[in-house]
């Protein structure tokens, strides 16, 4: 009685939180859930993302391994097309994709030394696929399903139509994050049943203002 | 049979001589630095099921240049091998498997769908990771003057181990008395295993493969990654 006394003056407080709490989480989820409901969602808010740096954590499963084989690196992306995929570790390497052409360089004692560019098709049509998943465009290609499973977090699964990139690639599961509109979480790439590839994204920020050169000069200092 | 002996073992010293024509000499040494000789030989190659990832770079006939990452799962007394090549970005080109001579691709794109250029390359991997011979045929000093020993491994082919220095060998294949192949191996880790392998490729297409070691023990010693926690999955 003593207490309810005491602490009546704070008692707009207690039914402020009441009321307010169930109302804040309302607009929180009227601000965070839905963007990742539908593709019109996704498409829309992933069309706002102009520009990306975020750093990732890569860990390749493989039967032949008794531990996961892990890399680590950061990620610029650049609207409409532009990739720098930048490996710190294990093996300091750079991924360029500027205008339609991939470039790798590897350090070697000199410096960065560039690899041979017919090698890198392979390569350059992935990093296309990963710009167009930025741009909210997973069911754009031709070659897979996407199905949407909504949710928090919401899931793409990418399923190859032809049976001979099956071989290749089992299925792509890209996580969307809930947190952050217009980002992904993670990619996993599965290429069978003991063999597949984790990439987690972290500290994702968007639309900071990146040179071109990033993408053009290994050398270039990163932001 | 008594008087025929040394006219047989003339008869074998020539045809010996005549089939190693083409391989430097070795000029022999006292029976102590032999035996350290003989051992030392040895050292650079696996003693036991040893898991292995490399780093890869390939310098090709063509003159361009291309990386990769490598892991190994190689059994000395079993004579397998076990071997998946992935980009750095962690795409599989190749998993093959050889056992004594028997090779088994169970993924490869090309050119590793070709079976000559799969054998090639794991044979690179075989002369890079297994002792030549158990004991050789014979030892003693190189045209340097450096500790070295010959192996013989079917007619024809030969394979020398050079001790070029401190943590240091270079490994010599002929065939038919022609350099096929040179391995230089540098420094060894705590297992063993040498920290980096240059492999050149001689003939009409020559190559080059440097390997630096980025892991690399006994399968005895690991833990599968279930014991493991996120924090202990690191490698290198």
């Amino acid at each position: 009685m003593l207490n309810r006394k005491r602490f009546q003056k704070f008692a707009w407080f207690g039914k402020g939180i009441r009321t307010g709490l169930p109302l804040a989480a309302v607009a929180l989820a009227l601000l965070m859930a839905g963007w990742a409901d539908s593709w019109d969602s996704i498409r829309r808010e992933s069309e706002q993302v102009r520009s990306i740096r975020a750093r990732f954590v890569q860990r390749k499963h493989l039967p032949i391994l008794a531990r996961p084989f892990v890399s680590e690196g950061r990620f610029y992306f650049k609207t409409p097309g532009s990739v720098r995929w930048e490996y710190a570790k294990p093996v300091p390497s750079i991924l360029l994709v500027h205008q339609g052409r991939a470039r790798r360089y590897v350090r070697g004692n000199g410096g960065w030394v560039p690899e041979a560019g017919e090698r890198l098709q392979g390569m350059q049509m992935v990093m296309e696929e990963i710009s167009a998943w930025t741009q909210g465009r997973f069911d754009s290609n031709p070659r897979f399903t996407a199905r949407l499973e909504a949710g928090r977090p919401a899931r793409i699964v990418l399923v190859p139509r032809d049976p001979s990139l099956k071989t290749l690639i089992a299925r792509i599961e890209i996580t969307l994050s809930p947190e952050k509109r217009g980002a992904i979480r993670s990619v996993k790439i599965v290429e069978g049943k003991d063999a597949w590839t984790t990439l987690e994204f972290t500290r994702a920020e968007h639309n900071l203002p990146l040179p071109e050169r990033l993408f053009l000069d290994p050398g270039e200092a990163v932001p | 049979m008594k008087r025929g002996g040394p006219f047989f073992r003339i008869l074998a010293a020539v045809l010996f001589l005549a089939s190693c024509s083409g391989l430097p000499p070795l000029r022999p040494v006292g029976d102590p630095d032999l035996e350290r000789t003989r051992q030392n030989c040895l050292l650079p190659f696996l003693k036991e099921e040893t898991r292995l990832i490399h780093s890869l770079q390939a310098r090709l006939p063509d003159g361009s240049g291309t990386s990769a990452i490598g892991i190994t799962v190689a059994d000395p007394a079993a004579r397998t091998v076990r071997l998946t090549l992935m980009t750095l970005e962690g795409f599989v080109l190749f998993t093959a498997r050889l056992d004594t001579e028997r090779l088994e691709i169970e993924r490869a794109v090309a050119p590793f769908t070709d079976e000559a250029f799969a054998r090639s390359l794991l044979g690179d991997v075989t002369l890079c990771l297994f002792a030549p011979g158990a004991s050789p045929e014979t030892a003693g000093l190189d045209e340097k003057n450096r500790p070295a020993c010959r192996y013989r491994q079917g007619s024809g082919t030969y394979t020398d181990v050079v001790l070029a220095g401190p943590g240091q060998w270079e490994i010599r294949l002929y065939r038919e008395g022609t350099l096929a192949r040179t391995v230089h191996a540098t420094g060894l880790n705590e297992h063993g295993l040498p920290k980096k392998l240059e492999l050149a490729g001689h003939g009409p297409f020559p190559y080059r493969l440097t390997l630096t070691l980025l892991s690399g023990g006994p399968v005895r010693l690991e833990s599968r990654s279930d014991d493991l926690t996120p924090e202990e999955e690191d490698l290198p």
